[in-house]
């Protein structure tokens, strides 16, 4: 009974210990780099509806103090603009590919 | 050696290719809709994906007995005819409006393409007179009354040198996949053509320039061709462009080559 004790006290100081370590200068941090990278795919005419949505509502839950949430949706945004940005480099090599011979 | 001289054959076909000009784009192009449509004669196409279906062709014919467009093509004649501050007026710019064959056309001067929207303001400019909104209502208007006087003129552009760069920017666009769907312009009205998209008929790449501005029944009004884009890229899920900026203009100068020698037929409607 003790050791299972032992293990759920040590779970619980898992978690909390992994939710300190969430920070609002982290979340921003996270922000700004989804922010940098849908910039660069914009630029080449790349960028994604959902990714600025994404971040969108990352600053929202972040000015509202949920922090967790905004680490969700900056995550998101994050791989969705890394995806936006990704696409633009594949497409610089393959576009040719689709054009009708002549 | 056979291995040197097959590389270096390679190497021009793929040089070729890479540089193919204009007229051999749109002869390829014109082909892969015979083939693809081999009942549908290129110029059929200034009809979008109402050349392709003959159940929607009927019911849009019978929408353009009483077209929806008519009020806005009176109101762009208006518009057409007043006068600027200065006393000078459109027909400075456009003689009596049939000019729109030549338009885009690349400017030599500031290299660029200039539509007929950026043309539009330009002569506005000239007279000292404020630029109109692109995504405005007198624009449109204005371009329904110039595209109605172009009616049956034969697209006439040309791609000099200098304009290579941004025929092929437009072309490098259409060609490649973007938005979180990862969709082509090219994969719809090409590989996709004349199949289902939800109700809609997909139309071809050729003849999707002649008919603009639009009056479609889902904007309840008329609307230039960069609100399409901007509607195309979105439903894709990329981020849509500003009307008339260099990518979408670039775009147009592509599109409109490709449907070279094809009939003006716009106003038009559609879904």
């Amino acid at each position: 009974m003790n050791r299972l004790i032992s293990i759920l006290f040590l779970l619980v100081m898992c978690v909390l210990a992994q939710a300190d370590q969430l920070t609002i200068g982290s979340v921003s941090e996270q922000i700004r780099q989804a922010e940098y990278l849908h910039e660069e795919a914009r630029i080449v005419d790349h960028g994604w509806v959902i990714t600025r949505k994404l971040i969108e509502q990352a600053k929202a839950a972040l000015a509202d103090d949920q922090l967790i949430s905004a680490d969700e949706l900056s995550k998101r945004a994050l791989r969705t603009a890394q995806a936006s940005v990704d696409q633009s480099i594949r497409q610089e090599e393959v576009w040719r590919a689709r054009i009708p011979s002549s | 050696m056979i291995r040197r001289v097959a590389c270096l054959v390679g190497l021009l076909v793929g040089l070729g290719s890479a540089s193919a000009d204009p007229e051999s784009d749109r002869q390829a192009l014109a082909r892969y809709f015979e083939q693809r449509f081999p009942d549908v004669e290129v110029v059929a196409h200034i009809d979008g994906a109402y050349a392709l279906n003959e159940q929607t062709r009927e019911q849009w014919l019978a929408m353009e007995d009483f077209p929806p467009y008519e009020f806005s093509v009176d109101d762009g004649e208006v518009l057409f005819n007043t006068s600027f501050e200065d006393g000078s007026g459109y027909q400075d710019c456009f003689d009596d409006g049939n000019v729109k064959a030549r338009f885009p056309y690349f400017d030599l001067e500031k290299q660029t393409v200039v539509t007929l929207e950026l043309a539009i303001n330009d002569c506005r400019a000239a007279s000292g007179e404020e630029p109109l909104a692109y995504n405005g209502e007198d624009i449109a208007l204005l371009s329904a009354y110039m595209a109605f006087a172009s009616r049956d003129s034969v697209i006439d552009i040309e791609v000099p040198g200098e304009g290579l760069s941004a025929y092929e920017a437009g072309k490098q666009y259409y060609y490649s996949r973007r938005g979180q769907l990862n969709f082509s312009c090219s994969q719809c009205h090409m590989l996709m053509s004349g199949m289902k998209l939800r109700a809609e008929t997909l139309s071809a790449t050729i003849g999707q320039v002649t008919h603009w501005p639009v009056y479609r029944f889902k904007w309840q009004e008329i609307g230039p061709l960069h609100r399409r884009f901007v509607e195309c890229n979105e439903q894709v899920g990329a981020e849509g462009l500003d009307y008339q900026s260099e990518t979408y203009r670039n775009l147009e100068y592509f599109l409109t080559y490709m449907s070279q020698g094809l009939p003006l037929n716009g106003p038009a409607s559609r879904k």
